[in-house]
């Protein structure tokens, strides 16, 4: 077990690693010139000559990258150019708001989901299965930002019990918590259609086992059996597809912040796009990306604890 | 088969579906009721009519129109994304499945790594790089199908090498690549034909999500995600504009899904179906 969980880290690491390489490469040395592009054609050689020393980009691409990485793992992230703040100032106060908006999504995707799926299972070849199958192929199909939009459009413009945008923290904590309720159901929708799913497929085989029919077959009725049987042992793979779509969700954000104007990492990812901040973009882009690493590394992990199965790399 | 796909209801909506989405795009490229980026054919925001049957934008142009023109959109953009991670992913895959060892453990490491990065996220990061566009946007989708594909393609072919007439193939002494055209090809097609159907409903969600981050198909070519971000904001006024498009989009990917799982039952029930975003 600790065996499996030290080679699934290096591989995390090695990742890890090798996405910010990935990163550094397409960002930096790809381009040829990153001050030239981040000024545009128009700028003057002198404009471009100065912010190559402030980037650093006289140095050689081995020593910036080195210099890079030691930076983040003392979370030092540089400094934006366009907010002239530090971005891992930036990167704190948006990731305030993106991180609990995916969980927040994971939450209602889940409860939706799991109870969905358990019913289908129970009603398999019946209306009920038919009608949450069905609500499955649409929620899968509709796109989540399109989704946003008609929320936005029901909830904050027709019957006006929602703002768009958010108040931030400082407002108390209902108020940050009311303003992700409409992005997390945004962002939640796809995903609790793949897991109702999912939740359907698992239990229904679990239901074919043995100990299943025993269970029935000595009395309990069918509520019990599928709480106390069924849902237990179909959690092991349902759990772990919750934990991959919490990547999946964080990798949403992008968009469903700009839907509603959510000041998170996404939206100042499309920003320092927008206004090419280079030291913004490859910073948010390599969080992202080791977050959802790290995410999948952590469901491993869970379902290295939680499936009794011996295991393989 | 043709009965069983007859008697398949959800493979015939789909079928009908993605048969609507062509057809809206085959005939868009004939005839259109009004040239689809010209402005002020009719009042700004008309509702619908017998002149415009799904109304006007907010510049007056015709939205039925610029709905059936952007299915030529979303087609195009499916076909070159799926396309590009077939005819990459597929050998990378199945050569991985032939030789193992060194090569399969580095293609394996360089679809995790490319899974790092969910799809929306390499798509911002090449448009960071490239400048926002549709050729720039299919490339972004078309990398991540390579990755999706290879590793489908690998699992298929594994299985097939690991029966009996590939290795009866070995001994009669055909060559390595003989074999997987012969012999591995036809038999993971299946599980690719379904695979790419699934990548094409993908494709077109994560074009029209780009589009409406502003980093797809640039203006004044119609595309569905830019039209619900336009509509977006003129919502207050006119609601109905930011319903057309998400509908498209909705029935599109519905259709190609339908389309998929319906192809799954028929060509082979066991295939399982890999969807990553």
């Amino acid at each position: 077990m600790l065996s499996f969980l030290a080679r699934r880290f290096l591989t995390l690491v090695g990742t890890a690693f090798a996405a910010s390489l990935v990163v550094f490469l397409v960002l930096e040395v790809v381009p040829g010139d990153p001050a030239l592009l981040q000024l545009g054609i128009e700028a003057s050689p002198e404009a471009v000559e100065r912010l190559r020393a402030e980037m650093g980009l006289n140095r050689s691409a081995v020593v910036r990258y080195v210099d890079w990485i030691s930076g983040l793992l003392t979370l030092d992230f540089g400094r934006s150019f366009t907010y002239s703040t530090p971005v891992g100032e930036l990167i704190a106060q948006r990731i305030a708001v993106t991180l609990p908006l995916a969980l927040m999504a994971l939450v209602v995707s889940t409860l939706i989901a799991i109870p969905l799926g358990m019913f289908a299972a129970a009603n398999r070849n019946r209306a009920g299965d038919y009608g949450v199958m069905t609500f499955s192929q649409i929620g899968v199909a509709v796109p989540n930002f399109w989704f946003g939009i008609l929320l936005i459009l029901l909830f904050a413009v027709h019957w006006q019990v929602f703002d768009t945008g958010f108040p931030g923290w400082d407002e108390g904590l209902f108020a940050g918590l009311k303003a992700l309720v409409l992005p997390a159901a945004a962002l939640a929708l796809g995903e609790a259609a793949i897991l109702a799913r999912i939740t359907r497929s698992a239990v229904l085989e679990t239901m074919r086992e043995d100990y299943v029919r025993t269970a029935r077959a000595k009395g309990l009725s069918r509520w019990q059996v599928m709480t106390r049987h069924v849902l237990r042992n179909a959690l092991i793979p349902i759990s772990t597809i919750v934990g991959l779509q919490f990547a999946l969700l964080l990798a949403g954000s992008i968009i469903i912040e700009e839907v509603f104007q959510l000041p998170g990492l996404g939206k100042l990812l499309i920003q320092a796009i927008g206004q090419r901040d280079f030291q913004v973009i490859k910073n948010a882009v390599v969080l992202f990306a080791v977050l959802v690493v790290f995410v999948n590394f952590l469901v491993d992990a869970l379902y290295a604890a939680i499936d009794p199965r011996p295991k393989q790399a | 088969m043709l009965r069983r796909a007859l008697q398949h209801r959800s493979f015939l909506l789909g079928v009908i579906l993605v048969g609507l989405m062509v057809a809206a795009a085959l005939i868009s490229l004939a005839w259109t009721p009004y040239a689809p980026e010209r402005m002020r054919v009719g009042p700004p925001f008309a509702g619908p009519s017998w002149a415009h049957w799904l109304g006007t934008d907010s510049f007056g142009r015709d939205t039925f129109s610029r709905i059936i023109v952007g299915a030529q959109n979303s087609i195009m953009v499916g076909v070159v994304a799926v396309g590009i991670g077939l005819v990459i992913g597929v050998p990378l895959g199945v050569a991985a499945a032939a030789y193992r060892g060194w090569w399969d453990e580095v293609l394996g490491r360089m679809v995790d790594l490319t899974f790092a990065f969910p799809a929306i996220l390499t798509a911002v990061m090449i448009t960071a790089l490239m400048g926002p566009g549709a050729v720039n946007s299919i490339l972004a989708i078309g990398i991540f199908n390579v990755a999706v594909f290879a590793r489908v393609s690998r699992g298929a072919a594994l299985q097939v090498y690991g029966r009996e007439f590939p290795r009866a193939a070995l001994a009669l002494g055909r060559g390595r690549s003989d074999i997987a055209i012969r012999h591995i090809l036809p038999n993971i097609a299946s599980a690719l034909i379904v695979q790419a159907t699934i990548q094409f409903a993908i494709a077109i969600l994560a074009e029209a999500a780009l589009s409406y981050l502003g980093f797809g198909t640039q203006p004044p070519h119609p595309s569905w995600g830019k039209m619900l971000l336009d509509a977006q904001s003129m919502m207050w006024i006119d609601w109905t504009q930011a319903i057309y498009p998400g509908v498209a989009i909705a029935l599109a990917v519905l259709g190609l899904n339908l389309l998929g799982d319906g192809l799954r039952d028929l060509l082979d029930p066991r295939l399982r179906v890999f969807r990553v975003g």
